[in-house]
């Protein structure tokens, strides 16, 4: 079958998908924008059109203590999930990509299950675990539950990196006198580096938005998003609206370092 | 400087023995190439130099040390891939450097020496660029540069111009067998290419399904294939099946239908009454009379002309489902026979080569 031309076989349908493109664009970023211009209202109502404007409820975030000690425990906690569950991710996919072993497709499949089971089974299940044994220490019982969620993006990510890996790259390595741990810290894992990246940043921001699962281990003190759906059951201002802004600040930081990083990584290969 | 000697070498993948208790000595500076079809067992071959496959039996030895045991980075080795396996994160100089940073070398001392490769392997001028912003050929002489500086005990190429273009490909075989001669490095060098292989090899050993089928200089090889396999692998064989007749002191008759036939005697005679005999195409003669002799002599009808440039590949049907191709040279002035034209065919006897395995 010969391929013609984009332009020629999207004559008379152009139309259509250039529509479907334009709605889909408005659907993800008019939301945003509402949220945005929101966050600069001058009134207390949540007003689109904003009602003048103001950064008064910028101010408010940081008057009120309980958002910022939230937005403190959340960084931590995604810090150290992202760490854990890029590293565990990292040897898992060496695992499963590299050796051929009894219960390999089952581990595999354990690895990604997260991804297939509600988070409310998820969190439901963890609350329940941890009163039997008797684990209640919010901090560390929530930082279990975001690797296990973060895990399955990570695999994903670092196991098609190293399925792509040319193998032959480590064995010039030791050709040349590099025994296995420095093949492993010179040559794997720098060219593994796009995918342990991209799974970082992945593993971060789920960890750090996520509400659901979270939700049920929560004890005295709250994540951000959990601050935050505490705080609209109480008040109906703007204040959510300039942290949703913040954060959105915040991922688009994120996705602009991952794109420099990781394109340039591309472009070196 | 080195030796590589394999002893009954036998290695079993869970379906197949890829080398069947080989015996190979791979002599100092000589350049041996290991030449069959896929699936031979050659890369196996190199793979278990290089210690990246331990043998399942037999013995393995560098410089007249017993290394099967030892990890690849423990037996000074130099390692050219197909696919070159440059870093993709290292410029060309961290490329080359790397193997004598794993040796601890100092600064000066590496420098020194990666761009005295850089010289030898005419890439002066590249240190600062990616594996990527190289062409193939580039990218080639990188992975040589890198594979040489260490001076290595034995350099191992797997099939290292497979990914370039013929044009050059053909110079760089010529290049890679200059630079190892003026290096005088041990060499194994892998393909399934017979052309290169007879090209660049001081010997090539053949292949097939684990064994050792030959193992001679190439003109060993070309000109007395031992069996069917090599006689076929190698070039362009007429393989004739021919009824001993009787065994003289120093040649056999034999005869194919009314034909009379003089080959060579040699030391081990296939038992049995007959005898497979090649015979190279351009060692027959294209005569347009009968010639005087009885023996060693065929008439035929051309059944296909195939112009090559030089030369041109000439079909002759001799008898009901014998053919013989015969290679003329395309010489100023010459004129070939057409199709359906009846020739008379001539060799000596010498051209005939018994098959004995």
């Amino acid at each position: 079958m010969t391929l013609l031309p984009g332009k020629v076989q999207l004559k008379g349908v152009q139309l259509p998908f250039f529509l479907i493109s334009i709605l889909t664009v408005l659907l993800i970023s008019v939301p945003l924008v509402i949220v945005i211009a929101t966050s600069f209202n001058a009134s207390s109502g949540v007003n689109f059109p904003p009602v003048g404007f103001s950064l008064k409820w910028y101010g408010n975030i940081f008057k009120r203590s309980a958002f910022l000690e939230s937005a403190r425990w959340s960084l931590l906690l995604a810090a150290l999930a992202t760490f854990f569950s890029t590293m565990v991710g990292f040897f898992s996919s060496l695992a499963i990509v590299r050796f051929r072993f009894l219960g390999r497709g089952l581990l595999n499949a354990i690895m990604l299950s997260p991804l297939i089971i509600p988070e409310v089974v998820t969190g439901l299940t963890f609350l329940y675990l941890f009163n039997r044994v008797r684990l209640y220490h919010s901090f560390f019982n929530i930082f279990l539950l975001h690797i296990l969620l973060t895990l399955p993006y990570s695999i994903r990510v670092i196991s098609a990196n190293l399925y792509r890996f040319n193998l032959s790259l480590e064995e010039a390595a030791m050709s040349l006198g590099a025994n296995r741990l420095k093949t492993f810290f010179l040559v794997t894992v720098p060219l593994t580096r796009p995918g342990l990246i991209t799974a970082g940043i992945f593993s971060f921001v789920i960890s750090f938005n996520n509400f659901t699962a979270t939700l049920f281990l929560v004890t005295r003190r709250n994540t951000l998003p959990v601050e935050i759906f505490s705080y609209i059951r109480t008040e109906n201002d703007p204040t959510i609206a300039a942290i949703s802004t913040l954060l959105i600040l915040l991922t688009m930081v994120l996705v602009i370092i991952s794109e420099k990083v990781v394109g340039l990584e591309r472009f070196t290969r | 400087m080195s030796e590589v000697y394999l002893e009954k070498v036998t290695v079993r993948y869970p379906k197949v023995v890829a080398l069947d208790q080989i015996t190979l000595t791979i002599h100092q500076e000589e350049f041996l190439a290991l030449l069959g079809p896929s699936g031979c067992g050659k890369t196996t071959a190199i793979r278990v130099i290089g210690g990246f496959i331990a043998p399942d039996e037999g013995n393995v030895f560098i410089d007249r040390k017993r290394v099967e045991q030892l990890p690849p980075y423990k037996r000074n080795i130099g390692i050219v891939f197909q696919n070159y396996a440059l870093f993709p994160h290292k410029t060309v100089f961290g490329n080359i450097a790397f193997g004598l940073r794993m040796k601890k070398e100092g600064r000066d001392e590496i420098e020194k020496k990666v761009i005295e490769t850089l010289k030898l392997l005419r890439l002066s001028g590249f240190e600062d660029r990616y594996p990527h912003q190289l062409s193939g050929g580039q990218q080639q002489r990188v992975a040589l540069a890198r594979a040489l500086v260490t001076n290595p005990s034995v350099l191992l190429l797997d099939e290292p111009l497979g990914a370039l273009d013929k044009k050059l490909r053909e110079e760089m075989q010529i290049e890679l067998r200059g630079l190892q001669k003026r290096l005088g490095i041990t060499t194994v060098f892998v393909t399934h290419d017979q052309e290169e292989a007879l090209t660049m090899a001081d010997r090539i050993a053949i292949l097939n399904t684990g064994r050792i089928e030959q193992i001679g200089t190439p003109s060993e090889i070309y000109e007395s294939p031992v069996n069917r396999f090599v006689s076929d692998f190698i070039g362009i064989s007429n393989i004739l099946r021919l009824k001993v007749e009787s065994v003289e002191a120093t040649s056999i008759r034999c005869a194919l239908g009314d034909y009379r036939f003089r080959v060579p005697r040699m030391e081990r005679i296939p038992s049995g009454d007959i005898i497979e005999v090649a015979i190279r195409p351009e060692k027959i003669n294209l005569n347009s009379e009968p010639s005087g002799t009885e023996e060693n002599v065929v008439a035929g009808e051309v059944e296909r002309l195939i112009y090559r440039g030089a030369v041109s590949l000439l079909f002759v049907k001799m008898g009901d489902d014998t053919s013989l191709v015969v290679q003329l040279q395309n010489l100023q002035g010459q004129s070939n026979p057409r199709v359906g034209e009846r020739v008379h065919l001539s060799w000596p006897a010498e051209a005939c080569k018994i098959l004995t395995g």
